[in-house]
């Protein structure tokens, strides 16, 4: 196991006092070195304040129109839904795109100063097309929604919409009328229609405030263009067949599909079982609508043009960054593409399309790219011929290419630390490509190749010539050899595509710095082949008791989660005051070890404030970016931000945990059992009694420096959950966590 | 936050716990003590149902029957977690509980002799274990002992009684020093299994409790239980006899206690 020495405290702390911190007010992006949007200012309430205090809240000052249980069951379920959304790491606040949204929410509501003060909008990094309302006032705009937008009347006719969704409290009547109608066949044709009926609701009222506000009426009906294609890139440009074409590397393009892909989105779909009306509908009505309104404005925009562009290309720069995390690689490329013709000398676009080509190269190593990719029957539009080329070409194709355009960032930004160590993720990826040999590749670029081919052919029968003096042998090594012209393929183009890396110093020592690893790994193996059962067993033992022992003092505990299961399923309440237990028995099982531990969770957001809600956002990303994707070793989409965590906290490891715990006894079976055999039931009751309590704690450990998960244990038991009890295990994970090897 | 995702994550990666063996906040040392009751549901059932003699007692200057009394008994265990799901300790325990001797003829009558109390002590060694992922001594353990045992008679005068049937007559007399029994003490041995809980009171305490299943094993010695016995006096035959009885029918005991761990 790779241990990781500490920093020294005095280095640490000239490090983190000089240090920006994730905090920072806002400052106009700079897209050339853009970076992922962060919350900024005070925490909203709405994010640090705990359910069920916002539950009892809601109780006390009968904020619906429900009683008793109806009211209880409806504020659970809409607190707590929205609380995960808000604690997602998706959700930010006091930012550029935030501070936009709510910019053109006081244009809409300047007339209604109470509604206004009664609303909160958060911005969601997610590449849905979405906006939407909650019961308790909060209005989510997500940045796929902005990307797509074509004006600021647009953004302003949406965010009406579910302005109006709240006003006329929708939410609770759709609860309401749920829980009295009764289930049949026919429930989701009659919700869909009850449903339908408030959508149109809520563009009637949209379209007053939108007038009211002066907006023009010009920018209505195309938003439900937006709408309607808002599953597409936020352009259709054709990908061109010659776009990697350089000296060094010629792509064919019969890569790439002949015929063009139609978009198959239609006004006038089927919306029988949708909540909301298909486009057509939509259009109708509020074409009918627009025109019983006598004076129309005429702005586009209040607050500029090119303010609405500037904050639409932040909102499509976070687009490629969640698409990374999602490991939809192929639209990152896609999207970069788009965005470098007006960001030519973008660092982030730089960044991401490393990190893009790395993923690519990663999953198709594993044999399961396909699976991030468009299924061939869903191919539309124009980015569907980039789907096509990563589904066409084979595994050492595509991996020496994504080594090739990850080599060639790195050549253009060398003092980069992020694209460098991207670029050393990929040569062990492609050090680890089953069949790649460096033998199989060509030292001459590909033009020269091509041009020296040519010019032989044009010249046959001195090469004939040539080629009869030669022995059977040498005529064999000269067929495999890839340095002679007389072989070249053009469909094998990649093998002309790192010509230039094979006489690269650094290239050549870091793929031999990998090679041996795996060589040595595959000895090991090889070796342990050789062993005897008990010598193995031996071995493996030593490295099973090694498994957790990390040699750690410091650690960063994100997000303690518990979950405390009754008949009917989660308690939430139950399960998030357990939580904050589980918080308080990290602090007391690692004061008991002498352990730095932070915690960095949703339960104690009013005491980190910004710079932690920030932190904690970053670290769930790259755990969401391994869940995606746990075959294989992602580099984490915020590497610099990372690694300012691990500067301010002076550690690289990352602990999640979550505790589950369930209390069912089942005695049915050994009731029954018990009219036959009675004594037996003394002794299966009480053991059942007991064995009622189930109790699973799983532990994961990332090490953000190395990357990855490094440690994934999961304990199970059979006690009640105290706050000792977790304690208690918590001291003992840390135990092991604390421990030097072996 | 995703949880669900964070949760496939943990499931898909999860390894089994090759861990440490790191106790209870680092303590590896236990010491039980706790206490045990039993009802005799399985001596009281063989009066009810097999027969069996009932159990005579002294009561305002005579001598009335009834069923077994609720049996108690204390234990000290010393315990040390040799690995974190494996414990092995040594158990000291002591019981105390009643045996009934049949009616003894004595002459042309029959007497009723007053119940014996009888102490027993054993010493077992025993090991403790738990789930593979558990963290002994906390929580849940299943523990299996095997030792000896050595039965006494409570050394205190005791009575009889002239019986007719199912009643006493007559005065209640002592039974005279000569006919006290003098055989001494049986030994045996005792397997021993229990399920037993201990939940956290503070990082050095638990409360404890459980069940216990006991087995004893005690020479049958020669001794008819079906013959009328004619002397006051109890034979070490069958004394032996009747104390291995009445441990046979011990079978479940409950416990409660403290544990202190250190």
């Amino acid at each position: 196991m790779i241990q990781t020495s500490l920093k020294k405290s005095a280095y640490l702390l000239v490090l983190i006092l000089g240090f920006s911190g994730i905090t920072s007010v806002v400052a106009q992006q700079d897209f050339n070195s853009y970076q992922t949007l962060k919350s900024v200012g005070v925490i909203p309430e709405d994010f640090s304040a705990m359910t069920y205090s916002k539950i009892k809240e809601d109780i006390k000052n009968k904020r619906t129109s429900l009683e008793g249980h109806k009211e209880r069951v409806f504020l659970e379920g809409i607190h707590y839904s929205i609380d995960e959304l808000l604690h997602s790491g998706m959700v930010i606040y006091g930012d550029e795109i935030t501070k936009y949204v709510n910019q053109i929410a006081d244009k809409l509501l300047a007339k209604d100063a109470s509604l206004r003060a009664s609303l909160r909008i958060y911005t969601i990094k997610s590449n849905t097309t979405n906006a939407f309302s909650t019961d308790q006032g909060i209005v989510f705009v997500t940045t796929g929604l902005i990307s797509q937008l074509t004006s600021e009347a647009q953004l302003a006719f949406v965010l009406a919409h579910e302005i109006s969704h709240y006003t006329e409290k929708h939410i609770v009547e759709t609860f309401e009328w749920k829980t009295k109608t009764k289930y049949s066949e026919r429930s989701i044709e009659r919700l869909s229609h009850y449903s339908k009926e408030k959508e149109f609701d809520a563009d009637r009222l949209a379209l007053k405030m939108y007038n009211d506000a002066g907006y023009a009426k010009s920018e209505i009906l195309p938003t439900f263009d937006v709408l309607l294609y808002s599953y597409l890139p936020f352009d259709e440009i054709a990908f061109p067949t010659n776009y990697w074409n350089t000296e060094l590397v010629y792509v064919p393009e019969e890569l790439f599909p002949t015929q063009k892909y139609p978009i198959k989105a239609i006004e006038d779909a089927d919306d029988s079982k949708s909540s909301h009306p298909n486009i057509k509908k939509r259009k109708e009505a509020a074409e009918k609508e627009i025109n019983s309104f006598a004076n129309w404005g005429s702005k586009v925009t209040f607050l500029g043009d090119e303010k609405f562009k500037y904050i639409r290309n932040i909102a499509r720069f976070e687009s490629i960054r969640n698409d990374v995390i999602d490991a939809n690689y192929a639209d990152a490329i896609y999207t970069i593409f788009l965005l470098e013709k007006e960001f030519p000398n973008s660092i982030y676009l730089q960044k991401m399309k490393a990190k893009a080509w790395l993923g690519i190269a990663q999953l198709k190593e594993v044999n399961i790219l396909n699976r991030t990719l468009q299924k061939v029957s869903e191919y539309e539009g124009e980015i569907a011929s980039l789907h096509y080329f990563f589904r066409k070409v084979d595994k050492v194709g595509l991996i020496t290419m994504a080594m090739r355009q990850v080599e060639d960032i790195r050549a253009k930004n060398p003092d980069n630390k992020e694209i460098k160590a991207v670029w050393e993720r990929m040569v062990k990826t492609l050090t680890a490509t089953e069949k790649f040999e460096l033998s199989n590749y060509s030292s001459m670029r590909y033009t020269d190749a091509k041009m020296e081919f040519d010019r032989l052919k044009a010249d046959t029968t001195k090469q004939e010539e040539k080629q009869q003096e030669l022995s059977k042998y040498e005529k064999i090594k000269k067929k495999k050899n890839k340095n002679e012209v007389q072989n070249f393929e053009a469909e094998k183009f990649y093998v002309y595509a790192i010509s230039d890396l094979l006489k690269s110093e650094m290239f050549l020592a870091t793929y031999r710095k990998y090679k041996e690893e795996l060589d040595a790994i595959a000895k090991a193996k090889e070796d342990s082949d050789k062993l005897t059962t008990s010598e193995r067993r031996k071995l493996d033992k030593k490295a099973e008791a090694n498994y957790m022992r990390l040699d750690t003092r410091e650690l960063i505990f994100v997000e303690p989660v518990v979950y405390r299961y009754n008949r009917n399923g989660i308690d939430q309440v139950k399960s998030e005051k357990l939580a904050e237990d589980f918080s308080e028995a990290i602090i007391t099982g690692s004061e008991e070890l002498g352990m730095n531990v932070t915690i960095i969770s949703s339960a104690n957001l009013k005491k980190l404030g910004t710079t932690g809600f920030n932190e904690r956002a970053v670290l769930l990303s790259y755990l969401n970016q391994i869940a995606y994707e746990e075959d294989i070793d992602v580099f984490p989409v915020d590497y610099e931000l990372l690694s300012e965590i691990q500067l301010n906290y002076g550690t690289s490891k990352v602990m999640f945990s979550i505790l589950e715990h369930s209390y069912q006894p089942d005695l049915s079976g050994i009731l029954v059992a018990s009219v036959f055999v009675f004594p037996a039931a003394l002794l299966a009751i009480p053991l059942e009694l007991v064995k009622g309590n189930e109790t699973d704690l799983s532990v994961i450990i990332m090490d953000i420096e190395k990357g990855g998960i490094e440690v994934a244990v999961d304990y199970f038991y059979r006690e009640p959950l105290s706050k000792l009890s977790m304690a208690a295990h918590v001291y003992d994970v840390l135990k092991q966590v604390q421990s030097k090897p072996l | 936050m995703k949880k669900s995702i964070i949760y496939l994550v943990l499931l898909g990666l999860s390894f089994s716990s090759f861990a440490q063996n790191s106790g209870y906040f680092g303590k590896k040392n236990v010491l039980d003590i706790s206490f045990n009751g039993q009802y005799p549901l399985f001596s009281n059932m063989r009066i009810l149902f097999n027969n069996a003699p009932k159990f005579w007692t002294v009561q305002d200057g005579t001598m009335v029957q009834g069923y077994d009394n609720f049996d108690i008994g204390f234990r000290f265990v010393y315990m040390r977690t040799i690995k974190r799901n494996i414990g092995i300790g040594l158990e000291f325990g002591y019981d105390y509980f009643s045996i009934q001797r049949n009616q003894v003829v004595t002459g042309f009558s029959y007497v009723a002799p007053e119940k014996m109390d009888v102490s027993s002590m054993s010493i077992m060694p025993k090991i403790e274990f738990t789930g593979e992922k558990e963290l002994l001594p906390m929580g849940i353990a299943h523990q299996i002992g095997f030792g000896v045992r050595i039965v006494n008679p409570v050394d205190k005068p005791y009575s009889y009684m002239n019986v007719n049937g199912n009643s006493v007559f007559g005065e209640l007399n002592k039974i005279p020093e000569i006919y006290k029994y003098t055989g001494g003490s049986v030994k045996g041995y005792t397997l021993m299994y229990a399920i037993n809980m201990r939940t956290p009171l503070s990082k050095f305490m638990f409360l404890n409790y459980g069940l216990r299943y006991t087995w004893n094993f005690m020479s049958k010695g020669d001794y008819n239980p079906f013959s009328n016995e004619s002397n006051l006096q109890m034979s070490v035959d069958e004394f032996r006899y009747l104390a291995r009885q009445r441990k046979q029918y011990s079978l479940i005991q409950a416990s409660l206690g403290l544990s202190i761990v250190f």
